[in-house]
């Protein structure tokens, strides 16, 4: 963050502005808000054509620490092979921005933007075959991402800068955190054997954190509303590095492949959701 | 006490008429308070007229077709006083008011509604407008023989606008368009000479209650008919004497026989051609009328003002004409008109300045062999003026260059080296000099040429023939003579002429100042060839290429920086708001507030860049105004002269006859540039719909693309700016930004801003 913003401040100070900004004014705030639709969807994790039934059912478990058969509720996840008839759904997530703007050109806008995106998504893995577990979660894993950006809008032949239609092009870090997470892990129970092995149901919490770096592209218009009052609206791509968090193969265990996994589906989660992005805003001219 | 009275007007109405006034005259201006009907807002006033002229018996389409002709109307006639050419309390003006006076002194309610314009035009023209506005040109008042003559033009067209003739024609046009009545069931040949008709039958109309109202008024009846005359010559000058060509001869230098057109073309008197298909009835039939009315009726007089009144004021827009011939590049007709004059103000400084600018301009159309441009072949024209057509045909590019500059040096040696006449010369030069001629070759072909087969016949002197023009020798006594000579003799025309004899060189030879022209010329010399000089001489061809570019984009990048403009101070000259629906036309309405916003818009940015402004424009004139309003008209003249001569050549230095007449608004607004700007936002219809509609319809998930291609028009703006330099008499600049966006305020303020932030000084 501060590395960003001493990379304004510099591009400000030393670029000398050959025509200052709208009526002379180049410095200026915008507010945005930004519509993000996504119709994917991810709730199935990593396949996509496979689906779950929870079943439970009371079995007598043999107890070796007092020789006696107990009584015990089981609960199972059954795969069904079954087609799921419509998986993908619209859902929107929204994302807030702050950005300060300075003209650096006629042409040219450099920008420090300030974003936060709450979203959620719902996860599962479903990799038992490979390692006979599954993780499932109950609930939308809510998550949220504080983002600085560095931008900077070109503004079309036409057009000066602050006002008129621009291209984006930037680049920023973004720290995404998903809330607590409690998920239930369990062993595949098609080779579970209840008469030999400890019970292998158990709650666990995912509390997340994780750093990204990103690009954005992006078009817009910025017309003029009153005096020095401006709106903004236009379309925007952000596009998040994916990287799953290494862990050595040496430590891996269930839990903390689930975590990797976990992360993955995150990144993924954030890339599509950002990479259409309708933009609305209003303006100031400083 | 009252024969004092009258002494003293007398002594008035003499001093005004003396000849002598015309030796300094100074071109018309307006004065006195400004005319609402120049102040009042369009729309306000097509709002009123609405309410007045749509009666509620009106059928809902009639309703609609008379609102659209008031609104357009109500605009067409504002562009019109808003451009400078309507001419209000000048003594022109005055004098046409007072015989509409007379016609009206027993209808004060009508007279009350009426207003009366002249119109700086050389167009022989007279209209009345909805409105109640009648205009008259300068050009039929300078044809005209006799105040009756000028009070028929008027009564005419009073009853156009009494008996509403010319919403009532609107609405029979109207008709034609969407064949409804008479028009049903003809095709449009049929439909188009019935609309004639109709028009014809208004014109006999006004001509009759006319000629009623002339005859009320106490003015001559005869005159009602003579006034056919000037309508069926109007085309040709406002007087029949023969071209003087001593007017370019010198002592040792006489123009040659083979110059001069020896039998002049002559006048066809054709006053029963066709009219099926035109507005107006031919003359021979409206000629008729008025015979069959004059009959038993009394006759009145000629004149119910001082004749002498009417003789200023024609000579007042003789003089005028000249100068519009000038502005309009008739500079064949500028001379003619200037010689007719000259017999009776030799010495006026406006006349003889005027013929030297029309053959500047001659020379300068010749030079660049852009000279078919401003005229017809000799043989289209008719009459005396023809010699004039013909002299300056044969004369080549030098020759007519030379004269020039011989003429003007003339003017330039007797009136203390008169800047104005130096840069003319000056200008000429450089023009002959970028053509490839030297003055040393003036010597050269001296030397080679004898003088001695010039023939140093003189042919007639304007300035021998002095006479003042009477009734008994005016143009159309002249022509009526001429009709009965031609009626009697036919005669040939010799169309051949030797070009053979070069006399071009003479001119400059014999100069008394040849020493000064001769430096002009080096100096033009040295230009061109500095001019010439490649900048990236000794460059491969590839750097070349690429320092262009590079020069070229850095031209282009701030365009108004590298365009040298520098001021602290920009008039804006009416600016302009343009509004058009390639479906629905002109939105006049939407446009006129939009041009109010802009002035505006031009406060605040202006006083955001810290630059000083101001706008000339008669919306928001107050009624002491007039000067500003002649200060406009005089800029439209100058830059609409500029702009023909655009038109006509590019990046052409031509020094504008308009210039003198502009260099004092320096000094008047303490800044030489004047800004001519204005915004067009054009919506166009996309192309294709369908065809977008039915491919997204098939690729389903782009509909919402193929919906919204399908319901916005594609919007334009062109945010133009044209920059004139009344001092240098130049065009600095010409910017049309062109957006692909509505005309939003931000954007216009955005480049308004940047235009003016880089002018600044």
């Amino acid at each position: 963050m501060k590395n960003l913003l001493y990379i304004f401040i510099l591009t400000c100070s030393f670029i000398h502005s050959q025509t200052p900004g709208y009526l002379g004014k180049r410095l200026s705030l915008e507010g945005d808000i930004n519509l993000l639709p996504n119709i994917t969807n991810f709730t199935l994790g990593n396949s996509s054509r496979e689906n779950y039934n929870k079943v439970k059912y009371f079995d007598n478990i043999y107890n070796y620490n007092t020789n006696t058969y107990e009584t015990k509720e089981i609960t199972e996840y059954r795969l069904v092979n079954e087609d799921v008839s419509n998986p993908n759904y619209l859902r929107f997530t929204f994302k807030s921005s702050l950005a300060l703007n300075y003209s650096i050109s006629k042409k040219t806008d450099i920008s420090l933007r300030f974003n936060k995106i709450y979203g959620n998504f719902m996860y599962h893995d479903n990799d038992y075959q490979t390692y006979r577990i599954a993780l499932f979660f109950n609930d939308n894993i809510k998550y949220q991402s504080t983002e600085f950006d560095l931008n900077f809008k070109f503004y079309k032949k036409s057009f000066i800068a602050p006002v008129g239609k621009y291209f984006l092009l930037g680049f920023g870090f973004s720290k995404v955190k998903s809330k607590p997470t409690r998920g239930t892990l369990m062993t595949n129970t098609s080779t579970y054997n209840p008469y030999t092995e400890t019970s292998t149901i158990e709650d666990i919490n995912l509390d997340h954190s994780v750093n990204y770096f990103k690009l954005n592209f992006g078009f817009g218009n910025k017309t003029i509303l009153a005096n020095d009052v401006f709106l903004i609206y236009g379309i925007e791509s952000n596009f998040y590095l994916l990287y799953n968090k290494g862990i050595k193969k040496s430590e891996e265990t269930y839990i903390t492949q689930f975590k990797n996994n976990y992360n993955y589906n995150l990144s993924k989660n954030l890339l599509w959701d950002n990479i259409f992005c309708l933009k609305f805003g209003v303006g100031i001219m400083l | 006490m009252k024969s004092i009275f009258i002494i003293l007007l007398l002594i008035g109405i003499i001093t005004s008429i003396k000849p002598q006034d015309f030796n300094n005259y100074q071109p018309l201006i307006c004065s006195g308070p400004l005319p609402t009907d120049f102040t009042d807002k369009t729309s306000d006033k097509a709002a009123k007229e609405i309410e007045v002229n749509t009666l509620s018996t009106d059928s809902h389409i009639d309703k609609k077709n008379k609102e659209s002709f008031l609104l357009k109307s109500n605009y067409m006639v504002d562009e019109l006083l808003m451009s400078g050419r309507v001419l209000f309390g000048d003594p022109v003006s005055e004098y046409v008011n007072n015989v509409a006076d007379k016609l009206l002194e027993n209808e004060p309610k009508l007279r009350n509604e009426l207003r009366f314009y002249c119109l700086k035009s050389n167009v022989t023209n007279a209209f009345c407008t909805n409105q109640g506005m009648i205009f008259v040109t300068l050009g039929l008042i300078a044809q005209l023989e006799n105040e009756a003559q000028l009070a028929q033009v008027l009564a005419h067209e009073i009853t156009h606008y009494t008996k509403k003739h010319v919403i009532n024609t609107f609405i029979e046009s109207s008709k034609i368009a969407s064949s409804k009545g008479n028009y049903k069931y003809s095709d449009y040949d049929n439909n188009i000479i019935k609309l004639s008709n109709y028009s014809k039958t208004l014109e006999f109309e006004a001509d009759s209650v006319g000629f009623y109202r002339l005859r009320d008024a106490g003015y001559s009846i005869q005159e009602a008919l003579s006034v056919f005359d000037v309508l069926q010559f109007s085309y040709l000058p406002f007087n029949e004497i023969p071209f003087s060509y001593a007017y370019f001869e010198t002592d040792k230098v006489k123009i040659p026989d083979a110059y001069q057109l020896d039998t002049i073309l002559p006048i066809l008197f054709e006053d029963d051609y066709d009219d099926s298909k035109s507005t107006h009835p031919n003359i021979k039939k409206r000629r008729e009328q008025i015979i069959k009315l004059i009959n038993n009726e009394k006759e009145g007089g000629k004149y119910l003002q001082p004749k002498d009144l009417f003789n200023k004021v024609r000579t007042i827009c003789r003089f005028e004409s000249v100068r519009l011939n000038n502005k309009d590049a008739a500079y064949v007709k500028a001379i003619y008109n200037g010689q007719i004059l000259l017999k009776d103000y030799p010495e006026s400084d406006f006349l003889n300045k005027n013929i030297l600018k029309a053959l500047y301009g001659i020379s300068k159309y010749k030079i660049q062999d852009k000279y078919y441009k401003i005229t017809e072949d000799y043989d289209e024209y008719e009459g005396e003026i023809s010699a004039a057509y013909y002299f300056f045909e044969g004369l080549t590019n030098e020759q007519v260059a030379s004269l020039t500059i011989e003429k003007i040096n003339e003017y330039y040696l007797a009136n203390n080296n008169d800047q104005s006449s130096k840069e003319l010369m000056k200008n000429l030069i450089d023009d002959l000099v970028n053509n490839g001629f030297e003055f040393k070759e003036y010597y050269e072909l001296k030397r080679i040429d004898s003088t001695a087969s010039i023939v140093t016949t003189i042919k007639d002197s304007v300035i021998e023939n002095q006479n003042i023009e009477t009734e008994n020798n005016s143009k159309y006594a002249k022509l009526r003579a001429i009709k009965k000579e031609q009626e009697n003799n036919e005669k040939t025309i010799d169309s051949d002429y030797d070009l053979s004899k070069l006399f071009h060189h003479e001119y400059l030879y014999y100069t008394s100042n040849n020493e000064e022209i001769e430096a002009w010329f080096t100096n033009a010399k040295s230009k061109k060839d500095e001019d010439d000089r490649d900048p990236y001489e000794g460059m491969s061809y590839y750097k070349k290429k690429k320092a262009k570019k590079k020069a070229l984009k850095k031209q282009n990048k701030n365009i108004y920086k590298n365009s040298g403009i520098k001021t602290n101070k920009v008039v804006f000259v009416d600016p302009d708001y343009f509004v058009v629906d390639e479906r629905k036309g002109e939105k006049l309405e939407n446009a006129e507030k939009k041009k109010y916003d802009f002035y505006q818009q031009v406060d605040i940015v202006a006083s955001k860049a810290g630059i000083e402004y101001e706008i000339l424009s008669p919306k928001i004139f107050n009624t002491n105004d007039a000067n500003k309003y002649n200060d406009l008209a005089k800029l439209n003249d100058w830059v609409g002269e500029k702009m023909m001569h655009s038109a006509r050549k590019n990046d052409w230095n031509i020094i504008t006859s308009e210039s003198e007449n502009v260099k004092y608004l320096k000094q008047e607004y303490n800044t030489d540039t004047f800004l001519y700007t204005g915004v067009l936002q054009y919506k166009e219809k996309r192309k294709n719909i369908g065809g977008v509609l039915t491919y997204t319809i098939l690729f389903y998930p782009l509909l919402p693309y193929g919906i919204y291609y399908a319901v916005t028009p594609i919007n334009y703006t062109y945010y133009y700016n044209l920059f004139y330099n009344v001092d240098k008499d130049q065009k600095t600049l010409e910017n049309v930004k062109v957006l692909k966006v509505k005309s939003s305020r931000g954007v216009i303020n955005s480049a308004m801003y940047d235009m003016l932030i880089q002018i600044k000084k």
